[in-house]
C-alpha cells in the first residue's frame, strides 16, 4: 500500500462522510420543522372549534344577532394555547369577525348567522 | 508478498464504495425529507381553501339574513332577477351571492337549498377547485364534506 493511494482513499472517505453529515443535519432539521407545523396546524384546528364553541355557548340567548364586535370581544376570553397567536378582527362593515393564525397563514371569517346565533 | 500487494489495491475501491453508500442513503433520507415537505404544503392549501369556503358560507349566510333576506326561503335555482319575490327590492341582484370573493379568491356558489328539513349550501373554488357541502342547523353551519 502506498502512502499516496493510503492518502487518496482517506480523503475520499472523510468528504463523503462530511457531505453525508451536512446532508443528515440538514435532513433532520427539515423534519423538526415539519414536525412544528403540523403541532400548530393540530393546536390551530383545536382553537378554532374552541372559539367557535365558545361564542355560540355565550351568545346563543342574545334576542337580537351579535355584531361582530361583540363576536370578537367573546373571543378574546378564550385563551390561545402557549406559544400560538390569535388575532381578531372586524370587518369594515362590521358583519363578520376574523380568525387569524399568523403561524399556520390560516384565516377564517365567522358570522353571527354562521354559527346560528341570528 | 502476493496477498500483500491484493490488500494493498483494494484500498481505494473501498474507500470509494464505503463513501457511496454513506451519500447515498444521506441523499435518500433527505429525498423522503423533501417529499413530506412537498405534502405538507399540498395540506396546508387543503386547509387554506377549505377556510375561504368556510368563510364564504359564513358570508353567504350574513347576506341572506341581511340585505338578501328575501332570497332565504327560495333555492338559488329561482333566484333570477327581475322573477324575484315581491317582498325583494325591485333592482335587488343575486349575483354577488353567486359569486363571492373570499381572502382575495373567488368562490361561486353552486346551491342553496332551503326546502330539504336541513338546508344546504354547496361552495366550490372558482376554476373547478375545492368543493364543499355545508348543512345549516340550529347550532349553526356544519361541514358535510364534498
Amino acid at each position: 500500500m502506498t502512502l499516496a493511494e493510503s492518502l487518496v482513499a482517506a480523503m475520499l472517505f472523510v468528504s463523503a462522510a462530511l457531505g453525508s453529515l451536512q446532508l443528515w443535519g440538514a435532513a433532520a432539521g427539515g423534519a423538526q420543522l415539519q414536525e412544528q407545523q403540523q403541532l400548530w396546524r393540530d393546536q390551530i384546528e383545536r382553537d378554532r372549534l374552541l372559539v367557535q364553541q365558545h361564542l355560540r355557548d355565550q351568545l346563543s340567548l342574545n334576542a337580537v344577532c351579535p355584531n361582530a364586535e361583540q363576536l370578537r370581544s367573546v373571543a378574546a376570553t378564550v385563551s390561545a394555547p402557549v406559544a400560538l397567536q390569535r388575532q381578531l378582527s372586524v370587518s369594515p362593515d362590521g358583519a363578520a369577525l376574523l380568525l387569524y393564525w399568523p403561524q399556520g397563514q390560516r384565516r377564517r371569517w365567522v358570522t353571527s348567522a354562521g354559527l346560528g346565533l341570528c | 508478498m502476493l496477498r500483500t500487494s491484493h490488500a494493498d489495491g483494494a484500498m481505494l475501491p473501498l474507500a470509494l464504495a464505503g463513501s457511496l453508500v454513506l451519500l447515498l442513503s444521506s441523499l435518500s433520507l433527505q429525498g423522503m425529507v423533501l417529499q413530506g415537505r412537498h405534502f405538507q404544503f399540498l395540506e396546508q392549501r387543503r386547509f387554506q381553501a377549505e377556510d375561504r369556503l368556510a368563510s364564504a358560507a359564513h358570508l353567504l349566510l350574513a347576506q341572506l339574513e341581511g340585505p338578501f333576506s328575501c332570497l332565504k326561503p327560495l333555492p338559488s335555482s329561482a333566484w333570477v332577477r327581475g322573477f324575484l319575490p315581491p317582498e325583494c327590492p325591485p333592482q335587488l341582484d343575486p349575483e354577488p351571492l353567486r359569486r363571492m370573493t373570499v381572502d382575495g379568491s373567488p368562490v361561486e356558489l353552486m346551491r342553496w337549498d332551503p326546502t330539504v328539513q336541513v338546508p344546504e349550501l354547496l361552495l366550490q373554488e372558482t376554476g373547478g377547485g375545492l368543493r364543499r357541502r355545508f348543512a345549516l342547523h340550529a347550532g349553526g353551519l356544519q361541514e358535510l364534506g364534498v
